[in-house]
């Protein structure tokens, strides 16, 4: 396969999970946002903070309101992350690449992205916030299904797996960090009722809520809500599953070369230390530093990634 | 402008033992179309046959022969008298792709058969491999880029007799560099059908000019073949890659299909206790007034098995 080909299928991949966590991310911050009244005077600007957006934010708009940090997450045409972005650069790159994936994948891309160009600020006051995202996550299952089950299981459907599942890993261990941006708990918040619903607001919006529940019963506790988003290897959406994930595909992509190599080495570095560290450790040692480090070690494993197999010279 | 030319084809099989429940189909009377009229058809085959005549799905006009009792040639003899004249203008509304493929969901149902990869025009790694250098932009013009792969694809390949076979996909005139108008018209189709605009197949013939400048232009004395894309606006358009151009008035439009597969001009089967047959084409393009004749015995890709 060309590096080209296969850097484009990997970022129309990512795209579409960028999309979809920026949407749960917003989805998240809504939810604390009702849950508590905020003590903030920028009860947005976390968001903002997570993405190291707050610059390029504050040069455009003059205060993060509810409705400029939504704007400038979902539809501004100069972020190049506006899950609209997103939305167009998995199209742009599908489009001469069609014919590498199904038919109904690319035309189900091919309609969010029609969809969402007629997409004005009104969204938000009509169908309105709560129901736009929900609406929109179903967009993503959709053509997460239609990706699942009509993709023969080659080379192109690796590249894409390794783009969503490192932005995966990088996403959820985001959304963990919007809680430290939201709200610096207070000693005397720690465990409290406002605490308890708030980690509920970011499971739910991971949709691991029902997942923890079943493994830990219904006390919501940080350091579980930590283990099932970072360290559980069964949910399909945590950190640790999403690197074993993309070392398998990394590992069928490698066998299929002229010669073997081994997968690049950040990928088993941080497999190992996702299994080695358990959720204590990480909070005792600061849950806000262990969040970036995973962030870094992505970061890492991409530069690998990319001088291997999507580099073009 | 119009145009009137008399063709004759003529196909002999003569075979070493005799054949015999010999079963044919024949593709090789004129389309029927706004800008093209048959005036005159007329088979006749030696020995005689019986024969049934139908509109395949494609609407192409198709002879069925059969000839039960045996025999030691076969001759096909096709004449038609084609009127021809000028396409009008073609219409300059420019569409983007980014424009077109807000249709692609119902395009895809609609022209499932030209989008889709057929026998000699794969999707094949090698083939997509070389689309991505002939993709097109999104702000690019639909017809524009329709045009600029026909270009390419002339400028890039030779048109070189022999090299590839009758039953060669795309992956061969990708591997060798050159073909002939079969390669070139496959090739430029399944370019388009990658980029998600309907193409066909057509096969028919190249009528010589009336006042050669030159040069005669490849493809002018044998059969031809070449292809038409579904533009916006402006509906089925020809192009001819072999000569890197749109088809004209002098393109005789004889059959249309996915491919080559689907309009072979002769196509057949038969019984002998023999194992050679060696065939000869004769075709003989004249325009009615009888000056310019041109093609005379020419060896031609055609086949009966």
């Amino acid at each position: 396969m060309l590096r080209r080909v296969a850097n484009n299928l990997f970022w129309a991949a990512r795209n579409l999970e960028r999309a979809e966590w920026r949407a749960r991310l917003v989805d998240v911050n809504y939810h604390l946002l009702i849950e508590t009244s905020p003590r903030d005077s920028a009860p947005w600007e976390p968001l903002l903070a997570i993405f190291g957006e707050i610059e390029p934010f504050a040069a455009r708009y003059s205060i993060a309101d509810e409705r400029s940090v939504l704007n400038f997450f979902t539809l501004d045409p100069e972020n190049p992350n506006s899950i609209r972005n997103c939305i167009n650069v998995a199209r742009e790159n599908l489009r001469a690449l069609r014919h590498h994936v199904s038919s109904e994948f690319w035309l189900d891309v091919n309609t969010l992205y029609l969809t969402a160009q007629s997409w004005t600020p009104a969204v938000f006051d009509s169908p309105g916030v709560y129901a736009f995202f929900s609406e929109l996550n179903d967009w993503f299952y959709r053509i997460r299904g239609i990706r699942h089950s009509t993709l023969s299981r080659d080379l192109a459907y690796d590249f894409m797996r390794i783009g969503i599942m490192l932005e995966r890993a990088e996403d959820v261990s985001r959304m963990l960090d919007v809680k430290y941006h939201f709200l610096m708990p207070r000693l005397e918040d720690v465990g409290s009722a406002a605490d308890m619903m708030q980690w509920a607001a970011v499971l739910r919006s991971a949709s691991a809520l029902e997942a923890y529940r079943m493994r830990f019963g219904n006390s919501i506790r940080l350091e579980n809500v930590v283990d099932i988003l970072l360290f559980d290897s069964a949910f399909p959406r945590s950190a640790r599953y999403s690197i074993d994930a993309m070392a398998e595909s990394l590992r069928r992509i490698a066998s299929k070369g002229d010669a073997p190599r081994p997968i690049p080495q950040g990928v088993e570095e941080l497999q190992k230390e996702l299994i080695i560290e358990n959720a204590p450790k990480a909070i005792a040692g600061g849950l806000h530093e262990f969040i970036l480090h995973i962030q870094e070690s992505c970061d890492a494993i991409f530069a690998q990634i990319y001088d291997e197999y999507l580099k073009t010279e | 402008m119009t145009m009137r030319l008399r063709i004759c084809h003529t196909t002999r099989f003569t075979y070493d033992e005799p054949a015999y429940q010999s079963h044919n189909q024949i593709r090789m009377r004129p389309l029927e179309s706004a800008d093209q009229s048959c005036v005159e058809f007329a088979l006749e085959i030696t020995p005689a046959g019986e024969t049934l005549e139908f509109q395949d799905y494609y609407g192409n006009h198709v002879a069925a022969v059969s000839i039960h009792d045996p025999h030691d040639s076969l001759t096909i003899m096709a004449r038609s008298l084609v009127e021809r004249v000028s396409e009008p203008a073609p219409s300059t509304d420019a569409m983007s792709f980014e424009q077109f493929l807000r249709d692609d969901r119902q395009r895809i149902l609609s022209q499932y058969d030209f989008l889709s990869a057929s026998p000699y025009a794969p999707f094949s790694d090698r083939m997509r491999k070389f689309f991505w250098i002939a993709r097109p932009r999104t702000d690019e013009d639909v017809a524009g880029y329709v045009q600029r792969v026909v270009a390419f694809v002339r400028d890039q390949f030779y048109y070189r007799p022999g090299v590839t076979k009758v039953h060669s996909t795309v992956d061969e005139i990708l591997t060798t560099g050159a073909g002939v108008c079969q390669d070139f018209a496959h090739l430029t189709i399944a370019i388009l059908r990658l980029a998600g605009v309907p193409a066909r197949y057509v096969s028919g013939y190249l009528a010589p000019r009336r006042h050669p400048s030159g040069k005669t232009p490849v493809g002018s004395q044998a059969s031809h073949a070449w292809l038409e894309a579904q533009l916006p606006y402006q509906g089925w358009i020809g192009f001819d890659p072999t000569n890197g151009c749109r088809a004209d008035f002098r393109h005789i439009r004889v059959a249309v299909g996915r491919d080559y597969s689907d309009v072979p001009p002769l196509r057949g089967v038969y019984r002998s206790f023999g194992r050679l047959q060696t065939m000869s084409v004769d075709l003989k393009l004249e325009s009615e007034a009888g000056e310019n004749p041109a093609g005379d015995g020419l060896s031609q890709r055609q086949e009966q098995q």
